[in-house]
C-alpha cells in the first residue's frame, strides 16, 4: 500500500519552506493584549525567541481558544523591530542604561517629572512597581490613561470605571443594552456571550448612530450623529430597566459621556458593564494607586504640562504613545528627558533620550486582571521589566512585589486559577443628579459629515503589519452617490489643514455618517464624533480624468 | 452617474462567461446575423472555458448577477485540447454548491456553443433571460436603500 | 497484506501507564531509540483538560505521554507539515489526524514515507471545557481534582485524586450525557471513521480481550517494518489476535456508525428547510464572521499560505451578502473536507461550521463515491479532468 509512490514522493519544500518554521517547540500559555478581555493562548516560541506560532488554547476560561483578529496577528504583532538598551542614540549595555536614567530621575524636581504607562502590556507587579518607583521619586504625576473619569463622579460609582463583570453574567442577562458598542469590532470575543444570551432568550437592544450590520440586536434605537440626542435617551430610560447595560471607556471617552452612562444606571435598576482597551486595565485600577482621592494629572493633562514647559521629564513604560494618538508624539519632543521602557521600538525611540529594553509581553512573569476579574497569569519566565523598575527603586525580588500585589488583590493564599473570577464586584448604589450633557461635536460645515471611531484592539497598537489591517472608512449609500464614486476610487477625509485618502466600504448608515476602524490623521477628539469633510480623492489615472 | 431605473422595474443582469474560440464567436455570430438577443446579457471574453475559476463565478453572484452563463467549446473541440472537460467538472461543483446555499438552479448554467452556433447563444439568452424573469431578482443581490 | 496482532509493551511502567498495554507508546519509544525516526510527534498531558504536542527526540518525553487523553481535542497535521516535513517522524494518529496528513500528502506538502502514523481508533474527544462542566455538574467532582478520565463501553469515567485505585468508580452513560447537550464533540459524534485506515497501524482496545493488550492491524508496509522494529528490539511483545477479536471490532465500529447516523438526523437542522430557508441560514450564520482567519489556519487539509485564493480575492470592502472567503473555503472543501470539526472550535463567533462544511462537502463526496483522507494516490476531485461518480451515480 506504501512504500516507493511515483507520485508523490516530490516534496514541494516551497511550500514548507515559506511558513513559519520552528526548530525546537516551547510552549508557553500566554494572554492576548489585544483588549481587557485577555484571551488564553498558546505561543510555539523557537530557541532564539524570534519566530512565534499560534496555536489555541482550548481549555482557556476566558475564551475557549477562540480569538479575534488582533489575536490571530500575534505573531506579527511580536514580531516588530526590538527596542535597544541606549543613552542618546548611542547602544549600551542595559547596566549602563538602567544607571543613567536612576541618575537623570534623581536630578528632576519631581513636579517636573511624570510616569505614564497605558496598561495594555504590563503585568500587576510591573504596574505595583511603576507606581511605588513614582512615589520614590515623590512624584505625584503618574498616569495609566483613566484618572481624569474619577474626578466629578461619586466615590461609590468609581468601581463601575474600576470593575468589570464576569461573561457568565453576560449570558445569563435577560436584557442587555449595548450603548454605542458593536460587539464584532469593539470587543469580538464579547459578541459570542451576547449571542448565547440571545439564545438563552435575551433581548438585545442597540442604542448607536448605525444599526449593526450582523443584526445582533433586536431592537435598535438610533441616534441622530447631528445632535447627539441626549434628552431623547433621558427620556427613554425605562428601555433601560432590569437591563444590563455594556460600554466602553478609553483615554478619549468623553467625561460628559461616562456621566450619562452612570446616570442612567443609578436612575434605573440596571448594571454597567464598561470594557477598556487595554488588557491590564483592571490591575491599573487595583494596583496603580489611590487614583480617587489623590489624583493627579491623567495622560493628557501631563501631555499638556509637556507642551506647557511645565513638565520637563517623562517615564514612559510599555506605551506606544503613537498609538494613542500621533499628535502626541509631536508634543512629547519638547521634552528635555524621555526614558523609554518597552519591548518594541516606537515613533519615539530615535527622540528619546535613554531607551530601556525590556521583554515581549508574552515573556513576562506576572499576572493581569482580564475585565471579568479573573486574575491570569502572563506565562513567561522573564523578570526583566520588572528588576530595570524595582533597581531605580525598591529594590524588591519578584516574590516579593507579587506577594504585595496578592495582598493589595485581596487574594491571601488562594492559588491563583483562570477558573475563578478572584477579584468579584459590589454592586453599590449612588446617587447621580440628571446631568446637563453637552456634547458639542466640532462640526466641519453643514455640509460635512460626522466620523464616528470604531475602536478596536488594532486601533490602539500601531507598526508592523497592524496598520494595514481595517485601513478603509465606511461610508452611506448617499455618500457614494454624492461623491460620484466607483469601485476603485479612494475617499479623503479632510479637516481643515489635514487630509487623508482612504478605501471606502458601503455600508446602511445614515447619509452623514463615517466610521473608521483605524486612526485617521485629523486632530484627536475626545467623545465619539467629530466632524469631517470628505471629497472623492484625485483619480490616479490622469488619462481617463477628462473623460468623466 | 448613469440613470437608475425606476423603482419598481427590475431588468435581470446575466453575467456570461465566453471562450475566445468557440462560444464568443457564436455570440459574435448572433449578432451578425441579426438575432433577437436581450439586452439582459453581458458578455466577459475568456481565452478557454478552463480560465473560468469558479471563483469568478462565485463573485459573479455575490456581485448580484441573476444568473451566471458558463459556456465554450463543445467536449472534444476545445481549442486547448481537454480544458472544457475540466470546466464542466467545476460547473458539476458549482452546481452543487449553489443548489446547496440555496439558490435557485436557474442561476448556474453550462452550454456549449461552436463558432457557428449563433442560433443557440441567441436562444439560450433568451431561455435564461425568461426563466430568470420567472425567479426574480437574485436573493444574493445588495440594492442600497434611497 | 492486513495481519491482526495482540501486542503490548515489554517495559512494565509503559505497560501500565498505556491505555491498553503501551504498545502505541513501546513502538514510537523503540523506533526513537533504534533511530528508526528522527523525533516522535506526542502529545503532553498537563492535565486531563490539556494537551500539548511536542516534537521530540527524548525516549523518555514520549514515555511520560503515554496513555490516552479523550478531553484535549487537538488535530496533529498541521503540526506534521510544519515542524516535521523534513524529518522521519512517527506519531500517534487519530483517523483524523492520519486523513488530514493524507491529504497534505497529496498536495505535496509532506513527504509521506518519512511519516510514521500509528494510528489510534477512535470513538471521539471531548471538549475540555464540557469535561469540566461535566466533571462539577454531573459527577459532583471539583473539576480540578479530576486526574484521569477514561472512556470505555460507551460510558466516560472520570477518576478523581481521592478516588484513585478505588474499586467504585464514577462514570456516566455517553449517550446520556449527549443527551443533554454534553459528551464529545459535534464532529466526533457525526464522525464514521473509526478506525484510522489511511494510518500504517490501527490500534486500540476493540477488539483485544485483555485491558493490558492493544489490539494492532497493520495497514502498510511501513507500519509493518515499525512494528517490526519495535519487536526486534525488544520493546513489544505479540501474539495472534484471536478470531472473534476481529469480529468484535467489527461490530464495536458498526455500533458507533450507527450512533453517527443517528446523531445525523438530530444534528442536521439545515435537512428540515425549504431552499430559501436553506438560503437563509447560510446568509444568517456566516454574517457574523468576523473573518479572523482561524479556520483555515488550523484546516488540517488547507495547504496555502498567505497566498490563499480565499485571502486574495476576499476585500473586506465589498459588502457582499457572504464574504468570498467564506464562498471560496467552503468551495475548495467540497471535495476534500473531513469533518474533524476544528474549525469551530476555533471559530470566534461560534459559527456552525462542522454542520455548514458538512453539508456542502457530503453531497459532492457521495455522488463522486470519494472519501478524503483515505488513499493518498486519489486525485481530489477539483483537480481531475475527468470526474469519477460512483457506482449508484452513473
Amino acid at each position: 500500500m506504501s512504500g516507493k509512490n511515483p507520485h508523490y514522493t516530490r516534496l514541494n519544500l516551497d511550500g514548507a519552506q515559506r511558513r513559519n518554521r520552528v526548530k525546537e517547540m516551547k510552549v508557553i500559555s500566554s494572554i492576548c493584549p489585544g483588549c481587557s478581555i485577555g484571551c488564553g493562548l498558546y505561543l510555539m516560541v523557537d530557541r532564539e525567541e524570534k519566530k512565534i506560532k499560534l496555536l489555541h488554547r482550548k481549555n482557556s476560561a476566558v475564551n475557549e481558544g477562540k480569538l479575534c483578529t488582533f489575536g490571530t496577528h500575534l505573531p506579527a504583532y511580536y514580531g516588530r523591530e526590538a527596542q535597544k538598551n541606549a543613552v542618546g542614540g548611542r547602544e549600551v549595555e542595559q547596566k549602563e542604561a538602567v544607571k543613567e536614567a536612576k541618575e537623570k530621575l534623581k536630578g528632576m524636581n519631581p513636579d517636573e517629572l511624570a510616569f505614564v504607562a497605558l496598561p495594555c502590556t504590563i503585568t500587576n507587579e510591573e504596574i505595583e512597581s511603576f507606581a511605588s518607583l513614582a512615589s520614590e521619586f515623590e512624584c505625584e504625576n503618574i498616569s495609566f490613561g483613566f484618572e481624569s473619569f474619577f474626578r466629578g463622579i461619586p466615590e461609590a460609582a468609581s468601581y463601575i470605571i474600576e470593575k468589570g463583570l464576569p461573561f457568565s453574567e453576560v449570558e445569563a442577562a435577560s436584557k442587555i443594552i449595548l450603548f454605542f458598542i458593536d460587539p464584532f469590532v469593539h470587543y469580538p470575543l464579547l459578541a459570542r456571550r451576547i449571542l448565547k444570551a440571545k439564545k438563552n432568550g435575551a433581548k438585545v437592544i442597540e442604542v448607536s448612530f448605525a444599526r449593526n450590520e450582523r443584526g445582533i440586536a433586536d431592537e435598535t434605537v438610533l441616534v441622530d450623529p447631528r445632535d447627539m440626542e441626549v434628552e431623547r435617551i433621558k427620556e427613554n430610560r425605562e428601555m433601560f430597566e432590569d437591563s444590563l447595560i455594556i460600554g466602553e471607556l478609553t483615554p478619549y471617552t468623553n467625561p460628559q459621556f461616562l456621566l450619562l452612562m452612570l446616570w442612567i444606571n443609578a436612575s434605573t435598576s440596571s448594571k454597567l458593564f464598561l470594557l477598556k482597551p487595554f488588557l491590564n486595565s483592571t490591575g491599573a485600577f487595583l494596583l496603580g494607586g489611590d487614583f480617587y482621592t489623590k489624583r493627579k494629572k491623567d495622560l493628557f493633562e501631563i501631555i499638556e504640562g509637556i507642551e506647557r514647559g511645565e513638565i520637563k521629564a517623562l517615564y514612559l513604560l510599555e506605551t506606544d504613545l503613537a498609538g494613542v494618538s500621533e499628535e502626541i508624539t509631536k508634543t512629547i519632543s519638547k521634552l528635555g528627558l524621555l526614558i523609554e521602557q518597552n519591548a518594541y521600538r516606537t515613533a519615539l525611540s530615535d527622540i528619546a533620550t535613554i531607551t530601556l529594553r525590556s521583554e515581549s509581553f508574552f515573556m513576562k512573569k506576572g499576572t493581569i486582571v482580564n475585565i471579568e476579574g479573573r486574575v491570569l497569569e502572563t506565562g513567561g519566565e522573564s523578570e526583566k521589566g520588572l528588576r530595570t523598575l524595582e533597581s531605580m527603586g525598591k529594590g524588591r525580588s519578584y516574590d516579593e512585589v507579587h506577594e504585595e500585589v496578592k495582598k493589595r488583590l485581596g487574594l491571601g493564599s488562594t492559588k491563583i486559577s483562570e477558573f475563578e473570577v478572584a477579584i468579584k464586584r459590589e454592586e453599590k448604589s449612588f446617587e447621580l443628579a440628571e446631568p446637563k450633557v453637552e456634547m458639542e461635536i466640532e462640526r466641519a460645515e453643514e455640509e460635512g459629515y460626522f466620523l464616528w471611531y470604531k475602536t478596536n484592539p488594532f486601533f490602539w497598537s500601531s507598526g508592523g503589519d497592524m496598520g494595514a489591517i481595517k485601513n478603509f472608512v465606511e461610508i452611506s449609500p448617499w455618500a457614494m452617490r454624492k461623491l460620484g464614486l466607483f469601485r476603485d476610487d479612494e475617499v479623503e477625509i479632510v479637516q481643515g489643514e489635514r487630509k487623508e485618502k482612504r478605501g471606502f466600504k458601503i455600508s446602511e448608515l445614515p447619509p452623514n455618517l463615517i466610521l473608521a476602524e483605524s486612526k485617521l490623521s485629523i486632530k484627536p477628539f475626545k467623545g465619539l464624533l467629530t466632524g469631517v469633510e470628505m471629497r472623492r480623492a484625485d483619480i490616479k489615472n490622469k488619462k481617463i480624468e477628462k473623460f468623466l | 452617474m448613469g440613470k437608475r431605473l425606476a423603482e419598481n422595474k427590475w431588468e435581470p443582469k446575466i453575467l456570461a462567461f465566453c471562450c475566445n474560440w468557440c462560444s464568443y464567436a457564436g455570440a459574435d455570430a448572433a449578432g451578425m446575423e441579426r438575432r433577437q438577443v436581450p439586452p439582459t446579457i453581458r458578455v466577459i471574453r475568456v481565452m478557454c472555458s478552463g480560465r473560468i475559476d469558479p471563483a469568478f463565478v462565485l463573485m459573479a453572484l455575490l456581485e448580484g448577477a441573476d444568473a451566471v452563463l458558463v459556456t465554450g467549446c463543445h467536449i472534444g473541440d476545445c481549442h486547448y485540447v481537454n480544458a472544457n472537460n475540466k470546466t464542466r467538472n467545476r460547473y458539476e461543483f458549482l452546481k452543487e454548491f449553489v443548489d446547496e446555499l440555496g439558490l435557485e438552479p436557474e442561476r448556474l448554467w453550462l452550454r456549449w456553443i461552436s463558432a457557428s452556433e449563433g442560433f443557440l447563444f441567441a436562444e439560450m439568452v433568451r431561455e435564461v433571460t425568461e426563466k430568470v424573469k420567472e425567479i426574480g431578482p437574485s436573493p444574493l443581490r445588495r440594492e442600497w436603500k434611497k | 497484506m492486513s495481519r491482526y496482532y495482540l501486542a503490548w509493551a515489554k517495559d512494565e511502567d509503559v505497560r501500565e501507564k498505556g491505555a491498553n498495554g503501551g504498545f502505541v507508546t513501546a513502538t514510537l519509544v523503540s523506533a526513537l531509540e533504534t533511530g528508526f525516526i528522527d523525533v516522535a510527534l506526542v502529545v503532553k498531558k498537563k492535565s486531563v483538560y490539556e494537551g500539548i504536542p511536542i516534537l521530540t527526540s527524548n525516549p523518555e518525553e514520549v514515555k511520560e505521554c503515554a496513555g490516552s487523553l479523550h478531553g484535549t481535542p487537538i488535530n496533529l497535521t498541521k503540526y506534521v507539515v510544519d515542524y516535521a516535513a523534513e524529518k522521519r517522524v512517527g506519531l500517534p494518529a487519530k483517523p483524523c489526524d492520519a486523513r488530514g496528513i493524507i491529504e497534505q500528502a497529496k498536495r505535496r506538502q509532506v513527504n509521506l514515507d518519512n511519516i510514521f502514523m500509528i494510528g489510534l481508533n477512535c470513538g471521539g474527544t471531548v471538549h475540555p471545557l464540557r469535561m469540566r462542566e461535566m466533571a462539577a455538574d454531573f459527577y459532583g467532582l471539583d473539576p480540578d481534582s479530576v486526574v484521569k478520565e477514561e472512556i470505555k463501553e460507551g460510558k466516560i469515567v472520570l477518576i478523581s485524586k481521592e478516588d484513585e485505585g478505588k474499586e467504585q468508580e464514577n462514570w456516566m452513560k455517553i449517550d446520556e450525557l449527549e443527551q443533554k447537550g454534553y459528551g464529545r464533540r459535534d464532529a466526533c459524534k457525526l464522525c464514521v471513521t473509526k478506525i484510522p485506515t489511511s494510518a500504517d497501524l490501527a490500534c486500540g482496545n476493540w477488539g483485544s480481550n485483555d485491558t493490558k493488550k492493544t489490539f494492532v492491524e497493520v495497514l502498510t508496509a511501513k507500519g509493518e517494518a515499525i512494528f517490526k522494529n519495535a519487536m526486534d528490539s525488544g520493546y513489544v511483545e505479540i501474539e495472534e489476535a484471536p478470531g472473534e477479536g476481529i469480529e468484535k471490532r467489527k461490530k464495536v465500529e458498526a455500533g458507533m456508525q450507527k450512533l453517527a447516523e443517528s446523531w445525523k438526523e438530530k444534528l442536521d437542522e439545515i435537512s428540515k428547510l425549504s431552499r430559501s430557508g436553506r438560503f437563509e441560514f447560510y446568509v444568517d450564520a456566516l454574517k457574523n464572521c468576523i473573518h479572523c482567519g482561524a479556520c483555515k489556519e488550523v484546516c488540517p487539509v488547507c495547504p496555502c499560505e498567505a497566498n490563499a485564493k480565499c485571502l486574495d480575492m476576499n476585500d473586506e470592502k465589498d459588502s457582499y451578502v457572504v464574504s468570498m472567503y467564506n464562498m471560496l473555503r467552503i468551495f475548495h472543501l467540497m471535495d476534500s473536507c473531513i469533518h474533524c470539526g476544528e474549525c469551530e472550535d476555533v471559530c470566534p463567533v461560534d459559527i456552525p461550521l462542522t454542520l455548514i462544511q458538512r453539508r456542502f462537502s457530503e453531497r459532492m463526496q457521495r455522488r463522486l463515491g470519494y472519501t478524503p483522507g483515505m488513499d493518498v494516490r486519489e486525485k481530489p476531485p477539483l483537480y481531475e479532468t475527468e470526474l469519477r461518480w460512483s457506482a449508484e451515480e452513473e
